[in-house]
């Protein structure tokens, strides 16, 4: 990142900015930002857009963020909502707001207790999904995949939590209350309340009672 | 195009790769975004690949990531370029490119001081077609002058660089990677050089100190 003449841009009211090259971007009160963007933290408690790319060191997602590009960064905190029209691509992701990704998700780690929607993949090392919403998500593949439910199904707005997939894919998988078409990987462990219509699996497989699996493979190599 | 292609799970059995590591490969630009191929089966979608690449490549990481790590390799894979200057006397010395090419490029555009990685490509390009005998020095200096103005039309798709002799007549072109082309009947392919597979090449010999190493593929 370029260093010295780049000055931080904070807003506290309102405004229409500029993108290019700032040191930190604060926005408390309502901001947008036209173009692209590289900074080295982006900070936003109030409402902001950016019709463009991000790139930051690290961002924290406090209030409500709109992107309408890709957004990459270093270390991602949502407590907020975040929208992002493209792709998402972070180091360190944790999560205990909402947000959506139309594109792919990726990440070398992956914590959410929150909601999430991924349009495309959700690809991560270690994936710890933690739920108290609903989450959604196209494809997941990863290492550790852990989906897990925090608070027994309460759900918010009448719908229960629950994670539904297309097709999770890793070495060692563990799912709770989680609704795919197809769970492969090397240990697959199907906890209570999943609904899997297939599940392939190299080395191991355990199924909670109440979980149903349509039908189950051994991937024999 | 007609390629043969794999499912990710056969690839997986196939290669004894494990989830994971496909993943972070995929993370780390190993792999590029145009071989995941989505097709729908009775099982929903689900992604194939390009079989003789993706084998190919695989096996490339597998023998290479004990002793480059995931980042680096993916700076050798891409297809864009590095930041590298070389001397005349160090390309030479090094074994990268033969005399004989160098001094055909220095005819054509001058000595120079430093090559950059984009000349050293295309010397590199030329100098694989003279060695082979496939084609003569004035030929050589048309190849050069094709690369020089057309290659960057290409951007980072990457291109073939097809060279064609009929009746002792000879040109050469640039065409996107592996696009099929039908020549007339008469017409001689000479060679046909993908140019992502030549950076690829040239990259890790720059990377081992230009020591030829024949494990090739």
């Amino acid at each position: 990142m370029k260093e010295g003449n780049s000055s931080d841009l904070i807003v506290n009211g309102m405004g229409n900015f500029s993108g290019g090259t700032y040191r930190n971007i604060e926005i408390n009160g309502t901001g947008s930002i036209r173009g692209d963007v590289e900074c080295e933290e982006f900070e936003c408690s109030g409402m902001a857009k950016v019709t463009g790319n991000l790139k930051a060191g690290a961002m924290t997602a406090d209030g409500m963020s709109k992107f309408d590009g890709n957004v990459e960064c270093g270390k991602l905190r949502v407590d907020g909502t975040l929208g992002i029209s493209h792709s998402l691509k972070a180091d360190e992701v944790e999560l205990d707001g909402m947000v959506n990704v139309k594109g792919d998700l990726t990440a070398e780690s992956f914590k959410s207790s929150g909601s999430f929607t991924v349009g495309g993949l959700l690809n991560a090392e270690t994936i710890d999904i933690g739920m108290e919403m609903r989450c959604q998500a196209g494809e997941i593949g990863g290492e550790d995949i852990k989906v897990h439910m925090d608070r027994a199904g309460i759900g918010m707005w009448g719908k229960p939590a629950g994670l539904t997939a297309g097709t999770i894919e890793g070495d060692n998988i563990y799912l709770e209350y989680t609704c795919a078409k197809v769970v492969r990987g090397g240990s697959v462990n199907i906890g209570p309340g999943c609904r899997i219509e297939l599940a392939e699996y190299k080395d191991s497989f355990t199924k909670a009672d109440d979980a149903v699996v349509k039908e189950c493979k051994k991937i024999i190599s | 195009m007609n390629e043969e292609l794999i499912s990710k799970k056969e690839l997986l059995e196939l290669t004894g790769i494990s989830y994971g590591q496909l993943y972070r490969w995929k993370r780390k630009n190993l792999i590029p975004e145009e071989w995941f191929i989505r097709k729908s089966t009775y099982t929903g979608q689900e992604t194939f690949f390009p079989k003789v690449k993706m084998l190919a490549r695989v096996n490339k990481i597998k023998n290479m990531k004990e002793d480059v790590s995931l980042d680096d390799l993916a700076d050798i894979l891409s297809a864009s370029a590095i930041k590298i200057a070389l001397s005349k006397e160090e390309l030479s010395r090094r074994n990268i490119v033969s005399q004989a090419s160098l001094n055909l490029y220095a005819d054509q555009y001058g000595d120079k001081e430093k090559f950059s990685f984009e000349d050293i490509l295309f010397i590199y390009i030329l100098d694989k077609l003279l060695l082979n005998g496939d084609i003569n020095l004035d030929e050589g200096k048309m190849i050069l002058e094709v690369l020089k103005n057309g290659y960057h039309d290409f951007g980072d798709r990457g291109c073939d660089m097809i060279f064609i002799r009929k009746l002792g007549i000879s040109t050469c072109l640039l065409a996107p990677t592996s696009c099929g082309i039908h020549f007339e009947r008469g017409v001689k392919i000479v060679g046909r050089i993908g140019v992502s597979g030549v950076i690829e090449e040239l990259k890790i010999k720059l990377n081992n100190g230009g020591v030829l190493d024949e494990r090739g593929k």
